[in-house]
C-alpha cells in the first residue's frame, strides 16, 4: 500500500468517469501530437529538400509554382528558359554554382529529371548499384522509383510526355537503367534521373544522328556542367536552374537582377516555403486552438469529478487522518489522482496521435514524396507531457486543498 | 495512561466545554457517559489529538499531546491510538486486507501481511481477507474496524458509540471483542457512549 496504489484504487473505483476524462484529454492531446508530427516532418522534408539551394530560376510565372515544380516535384513547371540566358546567369560573379534541370517527361507518373552531375553532388546521392547516368538515354533511378516501377539495372522503358500518367509515349528511343540510388528520404527517391541532352533528344524533332558528341564544335559551358554546340546554345531550352550564391550580397542583388534584366523569374525556396506555411498555418492554428479547448475542457471535467467525489470521500479522508496520515499526505493523494488521470490521458493521446499519423503515412500518403512516419518522437512532445502534468496538478489543486483543510474531528463527529 | 487536567474546549464565543480532571491507569477500561451534546465525542477527539483543547494538559501514553504538532501528532495517533466509530467507515474502494495495510502504511509502520492474517484469524474473519467492503455484513464490517484499530498494537483504544447502531446480540459481541482485544494487547479501552447496555460492564466512568 502506498499513495500511488491508493489513488489508483480510487480511480479504478469510478471507471466510467475516469474513461470519459481520459478519452477527452487523449482526444485533445492526440490532435496536438498529429499536428506536431505532421507539420514538423513536412517542414523538415521541405527544408531538407531545399538545402543547398539558395534560389531557383525558371520561366516567368508564380514563384511558388517554380519552387514546387523544381525542388519538390509536385507542381508543373512554369515553362522553359533559353539555354543562352541560363548560361549567362551561370557565369555571373554572384553565382557560385548552377544546376540546370530539364523537366517535362515522366514514366508511370514518376518524373524524369534531366540534369548534370552537379545534381548528384547537391543531394549527396550514393549509388546502391550500377552507375550514374552518363551517355544519352541512360537513367539512374531513385530508390523508391526503382521499387515502384520494379525496374533493375539493364531494364529499358519508354518515357511519356507530360507529368501525369497516360501521356504520349516517346517510343523512338528507350531509356536504359544504368544505376539505382540508395534511399535518401528526399524527393529524389521518387525521381528518374538522366542527362539534359537525353531529354532534348527525346523531344528532338530533327532526329539528328546521336546528339552532340559527333559534332566538332562542341563547347563546354563549365558553369552549367554541360557541353553543347553553338547552335544548341541558341536553340535549346532548360526548365529551371538551381542556384547557389557566392556571397551574402547575391541574396540582395541576384533575384532583382534576374527578375528585371532577363525573361526569367527568380524564386527563393526559403521565402516561398515560409509563405506556403503561413497559408497552411491559419488552418493549423484553428485546429490547434480547438485541441487546446478540448484539453481545457478535459481539465475542467477532471476537476469537477474530483471535487464531487471529495464530498463522498470526506469520511475516507478523515479515517486516513485518524490512522496517522498527515494533511500533506492527503493533499498529495488527491493531486496524484489528478495527475494519474492526466498522464493516462496523455499516454493514450500519444498512442492515438502517433497511430493516426502512422496509419496516414502507411495508407494515404504511401508512395508520395512527402514520406512521413508516426514512429518518431519529437522533443517538443515532452512539453505536452509537462503541460498535461501541470493540468493534472491544476485540476486537482482545489480539491486537494479542500482535502488538506478537512476538519476531521467534525466529519467524524457528524458521521457518528 | 491517560490524564486530563483542567481541559477547556471552546466551540464558539461563550460556548466553553469544561472537562473535569480525569486519570485512567493502564488497562483500566473506562467509559465516558452523558447525553448527546454534552461533549463526549469532543473529549474523545481531544484524547485522540483530533482536536486541540483551548486550555489544559492532555497526556496519553506518557506523551503530552500539546507537545506534538501537525505530522508528529498524526503519526503518534497512528501508532499508539486505535479509533473506533459508530459506523465502521472502511474505505469501500479497498479490500479488507488493503484497508488494514492502509492502517500500517499511514502509521508509517512496516506493512506486515502476516500480522494482518493473525488479527483476522483471532476475529474469525480470515476468510474475508480479500473480500470487498460491500460484500461484508454489518457485523463483519464492525469487526474489521476493530481489527484495524488494534492492528498496530495501540496503547489506547478510543471507541465512540461503538454499539449505538447494533442490536443487543451484536452489541454484546462487539463489546466482548473490544474488551478481549484490549486485554490481549494490554491496551486501555475508553468508550464514549450513552448506551445503557454498556454502562454495567465497566465500573470506571466519567459522567459529563
Amino acid at each position: 500500500m502506498n499513495l500511488f496504489v491508493l489513488s489508483w484504487k480510487y480511480i479504478k473505483g469510478k471507471p466510467l468517469s475516469t474513461a470519459l476524462n481520459v478519452l477527452l484529454l487523449s482526444f485533445g492531446i492526440g490532435i496536438i501530437v498529429v499536428l506536431l508530427l505532421v507539420s514538423q516532418q513536412v517542414e523538415e522534408k521541405l527544408s531538407e529538400n531545399a538545402s543547398g539551394i539558395d534560389l531557383v530560376v525558371g520561366a516567368k510565372g508564380s514563384p511558388l509554382q517554380i519552387i514546387l515544380g523544381s525542388i519538390y516535384h509536385i507542381d508543373y513547371p512554369t515553362g522553359n528558359i533559353p539555354l543562352n540566358e541560363a548560361a549567362k546567369l551561370a557565369r555571373n560573379r554572384l553565382v557560385k554554382n548552377v544546376i540546370p534541370l530539364a523537366l517535362g517527361d515522366s514514366y508511370k507518373s514518376l518524373r524524369i529529371v534531366g540534369s548534370t552531375r552537379g545534381f548528384a553532388e547537391l543531394y549527396g546521392l550514393v549509388l546502391d548499384e550500377g552507375a550514374l547516368w552518363a551517355d544519352d538515354y541512360e537513367v539512374t533511378l531513385g530508390a523508391a522509383a526503382a521499387q515502384t516501377l520494379s525496374l533493375a539495372v539493364g531494364d529499358t522503358f519508354f518515357g511519356e510526355h507530360g507529368m501525369a500518367d497516360g501521356g504520349e509515349a516517346h517510343d523512338a528511343h528507350a531509356y536504359k537503367v544504368v544505376g539505382i540510388l540508395q534511399p535518401t528520404g528526399k524527393v529524389v527517391d521518387n525521381l528518374i534521373l538522366t542527362s539534359i541532352p537525353s531529354v532534348w533528344l527525346m523531344h528532338g524533332h530533327d532526329e539528328e544522328e546521336d546528339g552532340h558528341e559527333n559534332l566538332p564544335d562542341t563547347v563546354a559551358i563549365e558553369a552549367l556542367g554541360i557541353a553543347v554546340t553553338a547552335e544548341q546554345l541558341e536553340e535549346k531550352e532548360v526548365t529551371s536552374l538551381l542556384v547557389q550564391y557566392r556571397g551574402p550580397m547575391a541574396a540582395v542583388q541576384l533575384p532583382r537582377m534576374v527578375n528585371t534584366q532577363s525573361s526569367m523569374q527568380a524564386a527563393s525556396p526559403a521565402f516561398e516555403t515560409a509563405r506556403l506555411f503561413s497559408l497552411i498555418g491559419i488552418g493549423v492554428d484553428v485546429v490547434q486552438g480547438f485541441a487546446y479547448l478540448v484539453i481545457v475542457m478535459a481539465g475542467l471535467s477532471i476537476f469537477i469529478a474530483l471535487y464531487n467525489s471529495l464530498k463522498e470521500r470526506q469520511y475516507d479522508l478523515a479515517i486516513m487522518r485518524s490512522l496517522g496520515a498527515s494533511r500533506l499526505r492527503l493533499f498529495i493523494h488527491i493531486v496524484m489522482e489528478g495527475v494519474i488521470i492526466t498522464l493516462l490521458g496523455a499516454g493514450v493521446g500519444f498512442v492515438l496521435g502517433h497511430g493516426v499519423v502512422e496509419i496516414l503515412a502507411q495508407f494515404i500518403l504511401k508512395g508520395s514524396s512527402a514520406s512521413i512516419t508516426g514512429l518518431v518522437f519529437l522533443p517538443s512532445e515532452l512539453y505536452i507531457l509537462y503541460i498535461s502534468l501541470l493540468l493534472g496538478v491544476i485540476a486537482s489543486l482545489i480539491p486537494a486543498i479542500n482535502a488538506y483543510k478537512t476538519d476531521i474531528s467534525e466529519v467524524l463527529a457528524k458521521g457518528a | 495512561m491517560i490524564s486530563v487536567q483542567s481541559v477547556i474546549y471552546t466551540y464558539g464565543p461563550a460556548k466553553d466545554l469544561i472537562f473535569p480532571d480525569w486519570e485512567i491507569e493502564q488497562g483500566k477500561h473506562s467509559l465516558i457517559l452523558g447525553g448527546s451534546g454534552c461533549g463526549k465525542t469532543t473529549l474523545l477527539h481531544v484524547l485522540a489529538g483530533l482536536r486541540t483543547p483551548t486550555a489544559g494538559i492532555v497526556k496519553v501514553a506518557g506523551q503530552v499531546l500539546s507537545e506534538l504538532g501537525g505530522h508528529r501528532m498524526d503519526v503518534f495517533r497512528g501508532k499508539h491510538i486505535g479509533l473506533i466509530f459508530q459506523k465502521p467507515h472502511l474505505l469501500s474502494v479497498l479490500t479488507v486486507e488493503d484497508n488494514l495495510l492502509l492502517a500500517q502504511y499511514m502509521a508509517e509502520l512496516p506493512q506486515d501481511k502476516k500480522r494482518i492474517r493473525d488479527v483476522l484469524d483471532v476475529l474469525n474473519l480470515s476468510d474475508r481477507r480479500n473480500a470487498k467492503v460491500y460484500e461484508l455484513s454489518q457485523g463483519e464490517a464492525q469487526r474489521i474496524a476493530i481489527a484495524r484499530a488494534v492492528l498496530n498494537k495501540p496503547q489506547v483504544i478510543l471507541a465512540d458509540e461503538p454499539t449505538a447502531s447494533l442490536d443487543d446480540d451484536n452489541s454484546e459481541k462487539v463489546l466482548n471483542i473490544l474488551e478481549e482485544q484490549a486485554n490481549v494487547y494490554n491496551a486501555t479501552l475508553v468508550i464514549a457512549t450513552h448506551d445503557q447496555r454498556v454502562k454495567s460492564r465497566f465500573p470506571h466512568q466519567l459522567k459529563l
